[in-house]
């Protein structure tokens, strides 16, 4: 008899051997169903336990009452959120964030189109190297490089050194750092490639040409780009713009280097409850309601990807 | 007739994308040499002096290990377990399996700062000593969807009918799955591990919260960033791209010379 | 004056003008001097030997006292090594050791005067055996006895922490641009307009704007009328205000950077973070209407291992050579009299030795939080709201 074969399985097309019909499939069956478990049950397991887990215990923790620091006392209690939503100086902080994070997503989405266009379809021999040093970029810490920004948009930084010797501007211009304008600057330039990447790589899936094909048949760019680009790259454009919105929105350490008066993020309150009031329920509300925010926008925008019909 | 439309613009856009790209990284570099402790203009001539410092000092080597360990960790348990997953969603149909592929990705639906308040609350509840372990867990939850997708993606394209010659001609699973398959879908699995060590590497927000005695080098960065930051960070980072290029065109000329 | 803390204004301008002349002075010459070695004396400083160990440090940059000579060669000489984790606000101290999981993790903490009692409640710190540091009875008197001991550092029968450092939070301002400020109000006019920065240091905050008021408490027990009238004195300087500055290191970037002329709340080390990146024109001032001052001791972490290289350090830590040294690198304020003739004339005349007890009591502002609020009066919490909403 063959041993038991565990592990990979053959495509969804089983092919039919030569041992009996009916016992075979059975045992091919339980086969198949332990080569399943065996595969996806490692990611299982970390999920629940690094996971799941936890946040259910945090939003356990988000419903009862913080007694001092670090202290709770387990009586039920919607306190948290009340306060979540209702504190004034947390709405603004919100809207600054969510708003900023949204206006990243669309840039970086928008601005990775016409460059995984050029990656992919009309770079032969570059084509690897292009997006090899996109992912080199990646290699570079994002704290330091935020402190390039104040060298090229500072006071005495190389763009106002340029404007002012150049004489477009005489003195140098002050609105280019410490302001929401410099924090979405950096944003786009710490996503971009991770944009770039997604973005590439659902235009992979596309043959050059269906592309062509449109073009033959009388279609201007824009309308290959809308009737046939966009929506076969959606998956893609869907995940660049969930992946910008909540990773910048969540973000709070570029605000607060670049931010200037504007510099206070979601993420700064919700660390502040923890670190500085240790009050663990209060920062759980508000982590809950930041990711209820996260979730509506993340399946509002899978609802998109449907609807542009995939 | 083929109208070749915009292509001086694309490629004058990609290029200025890319300098956009690398201009910071250029000015870290710079800076990196400076002979003063200050990141931001006038500089003020060459020096290795920060090179020098970030070999010598104990605080960077070992944060530098610290990161390393946790890097190759996690690298190697999201490469086995994300390829493992998507072989098994890819391939087979069973019931949960919409559902069970949503949920591989959710975790990228949760900044890093959720995740790690979530893994610390967690932890000290069941007096769990902090440490590079908890680290590498949160680092792991992490960057698992991101493996995955790319993982899902490689997978979905792959012609299975080579893998079926294989079956045919009496190859077991595991053979098919480390001739055929693995040699094929290597270059996008590597690609995906690499993102996944530059994202643990760069993590912040979730280590912040998990680490224990034994800084990451981020760490050590970020609150270096709020003391008294000097230009040994740029050293490090200026390092990493650098070896980081040389792997990856190291890893290139290999992956060429396999795929003959 | 009276030891709780009132005085005539009188008194306190007079005596604020002379430590805003002796600590205005200071800074641009240790800046100049700061990278040459102290005098000092020995390289081993008291003979406290201890076999081996790890000192697990977290706290500020710079306590642990990596490059000091003294201490380094103690360390070397007693094989003891050092890790450290270095805080960016207070509250990491008190997140660390409760909710963040550092309980048995670390030997060597430290905590500002005012958070004692809190710390205390939520036991952070173990009570101190200090037969085992008997470096600390040379201290002034002021920080061995006394109310201000009593109050911050020695109660419940037992000391909690040994002060080491103190030092004062005025403004740093950029001395090749501007002359050094005489009050906070002269900030807010309109010369200042987009070119100076606001510190996100919440408590120096409250402390410095409650001063600057008149309606300073020792408990920081505020009202919510006198809050909102500290937010609003702070209001009005981020009108004239270019950021909310994260954190002193930035603020000695953005000095070096051109990008502002002054700052508040600031703190004497700026200067050196500037000088170090080679702008040596970064000074600090004590404005007429006050500053806070913050005074940080050396605690034990509670559960900690290894208890017994950490007290060798500490003691270490209070020899005169040490202390000299500590001076010169913090540019603080140190607590050993013996230690001023070891110190080279700059770093001793930064601070009013000579006038120590009249600056800790009759000022008074050690900076401290608001804990056991009776009602009517604004929490921690509270003070966060506000200054979140400040902020925002």
């Amino acid at each position: 008899m063959q041993a038991l074969q565990t592990g990979k399985t053959p495509g969804l097309r089983s092919r039919p051997s030569s041992r009996p019909r009916a016992a075979g499939r059975l045992r091919a069956r339980t086969r198949r169903r332990l080569a399943i478990i065996a595969l996806v049950g490692p990611a299982i397991v970390l999920l629940l336990g690094a996971l799941f887990v936890p946040a259910l215990n945090l939003l356990v923790k988000s419903v009862v009452e913080s007694t001092g620091y670090g202290q709770v006392a387990y009586h039920f209690t919607f306190s948290n959120y009340v306060s979540a939503v209702s504190t004034p100086g947390y709405l603004t902080v919100a809207f600054n964030a969510f708003g900023i994070g949204a206006l990243a997503a669309v840039i970086c989405t928008a601005a990775s189109y016409p460059i995984a266009y050029f990656i992919n379809f009309r770079l032969r021999r570059g084509k690897n190297l292009a997006l090899f040093l996109v992912v080199a970029s990646l290699f570079s810490s994002y704290l330091v490089r935020l402190y390039a920004w104040y060298t090229i948009l500072g006071i005495h930084g190389v763009l106002n050194d340029a404007l002012v010797r150049l004489g477009v501007v005489k003195q140098p211009l002050l609105f280019l750092l410490f302001n929401r304008w410099a924090v979405l600057i950096a944003f786009v330039n710490i996503f971009l490639p991770y944009t770039i990447l997604m973005i590439s790589s659902a235009m992979q899936n596309i043959q050059k040409d269906l592309l062509e094909a449109a073009r033959v048949l009388g279609a201007s760019p824009l309308r290959t780009f809308s009737r046939v680009l966009l929506p076969l790259t959606m998956t893609g454009a869907v995940g660049a713009l969930a992946y910008t919105f909540i990773l910048s929105s969540g973000d709070y350490i570029t605000p607060a280097l670049l931010g200037g008066l504007n510099g206070e993020f979601v993420g700064q309150i919700v660390s502040n409850q923890f670190i500085a009031l240790g009050d663990v329920p209060l920062g759980a509300a508000i982590s809950f309601v930041m990711l209820a925010v996260f979730l509506v926008v993340y399946f509002a925008l899978t609802r998109l990807e449907r609807f542009k019909g995939i | 007739m083929r109208r070749r439309f915009k292509v001086p613009w694309l490629g004058a856009y990609t290029l200025l994308v890319f300098a956009f790209l690398f201009a910071p990284i250029a000015l870290v570099v710079l800076f990196s040499f400076n002979k003063t402790a200050s990141l931001t203009f006038p500089f003020h001539g060459f020096s290795l002096r920060w090179y020098r410092y970030i070999f010598t000092s104990p605080t960077y080597t070992s944060a530098a290990l610290s990161s390393l360990q946790v890097g190759l960790t996690t690298l190697v348990v999201v490469a086995i377990v994300g390829t493992m997953a998507a072989l098994g969603i890819t391939r087979n149909e069973f019931p949960g399996r919409r559902v069970l592929r949503s949920v591989l990705f959710a975790p990228a639906a949760l900044p890093g700062l959720f995740t790690g308040i979530a893994l610390l609350t967690f932890f000290v509840q069941l007096h769990v000593p902090l440490s590079l372990w908890t680290v590498t867990a949160g680092h792991v939850i992490y960057t698992l969807p991101y493996f995955f997708l790319v993982a899902n993606s490689r997978l979905n394209r792959f012609d299975v009918l080579l893998e079926e010659s294989a079956r045919d001609l009496g190859a077991s699973p595991w053979q098919t799955f480390r001739k055929v398959t693995l040699p094929i879908i290597a270059p996008t699995l590597i690609a995906g591990a690499l993102v996944v060590f530059s994202l643990s590497w760069d993590e912040v927000y979730i280590t912040f919260f998990t680490v224990g005695s034994r800084s990451t080098l981020p760490i050590v960065v970020y609150s270096t960033v709020r003391q008294a930051v000097d230009p040994s960070v740029n050293a490090i980072s200026a390092l990493l791209l650098a070896g980081s290029l040389v792997f990856i065109f190291g890893i290139r000329r290999f992956l060429a010379d396999v795929q003959q | 004056m009276s030891l709780d803390g009132s005085f005539p204004r009188r008194d306190f301008l007079r005596r604020a003008a002379m430590i805003a002349a002796t600590a205005g002075v200071g800074p641009a010459f240790v800046a100049a001097c700061s990278s040459t070695a102290s005098k000092s004396g020995s390289a081993v400083a008291s003979g406290g030997k201890v076999k081996g160990g790890t000192v697990n440090f977290w706290s500020w940059q710079g306590y642990d006292l990596l490059t000091e000579p003294a201490v380094k060669g103690w360390r070397t000489a007693n094989h003891v090594g050092i890790h450290s984790g270095y805080v960016g606000t207070h509250d990491e101290i008190t997140a660390k050791f409760t909710t963040g999981g550092g309980k048995g993790v670390y030997n060597l903490s430290t905590y500002e005067a005012g958070y004692g009692p809190f710390y205390v409640s939520l036991g952070i710190p173990s009570a101190l055996d200090m037969s085992k540091i008997p470096n600390f009875a040379q201290v002034y008197p002021i920080f061995r006895s006394g109310p201000i001991f009593n109050r911050w550092w020695h109660f419940n029968g037992h000391q909690w922490c040994c002060p080491f450092t103190w030092g004062l939070q005025g403004i740093n301002y950029d001395t090749a641009r501007i002359k050094a400020p005489t009050s906070y109000t002269e900030l807010m006019g309109p010369t200042f307009k987009g070119k100076i920065g606001v510190t996100d240091d919440i408590v120096a905050a409250f402390v410095i704007g409650a001063h600057a008021l008149g309606i300073f408490n020792a408990s920081s027990l505020y009202r919510p009328s006198q809050v909102s009238k500290i937010i609003g004195f702070w209001t009005q300087l981020k009108k004239n205000a270019r950021l909310i500055i994260p954190s002193y290191g930035n603020m000695a970037d953005l000095f070096v950077a051109g990008e502002i002329v002054a700052a508040t709340p600031g703190w004497s080390a700026v200067n050196t973070f500037a000088a170090q990146k080679g702008d040596h024109h970064v000074s600090h001032v004590i404005p007429s209407e006050g500053a806070a001052t913050f005074c940080d001791g050396f605690m034990i972490p509670s559960q900690a291992p290894d208890p017994d290289v950490a007290y060798a350090y500490i003691n270490e830590a209070f020899s005169p050579e040490a202390q000299a040294q500590e001076a010169e690198a913090l540019v603080q304020a140190v607590v050993n009299p013996q230690a001023l003739p070891l110190m080279n004339s700059a770093t001793r005349t930064l601070y009013p030795y000579d006038q120590l007890d009249t600056v800790l009591t009759s000022r008074a502002p050690l900076e401290a939080i608001p804990v056991k609020v009776p009602s009517g009066y604004a929490s921690f919490a509270d003070w966060e709201n506000a200054w979140t909403a400040f902020k925002a």
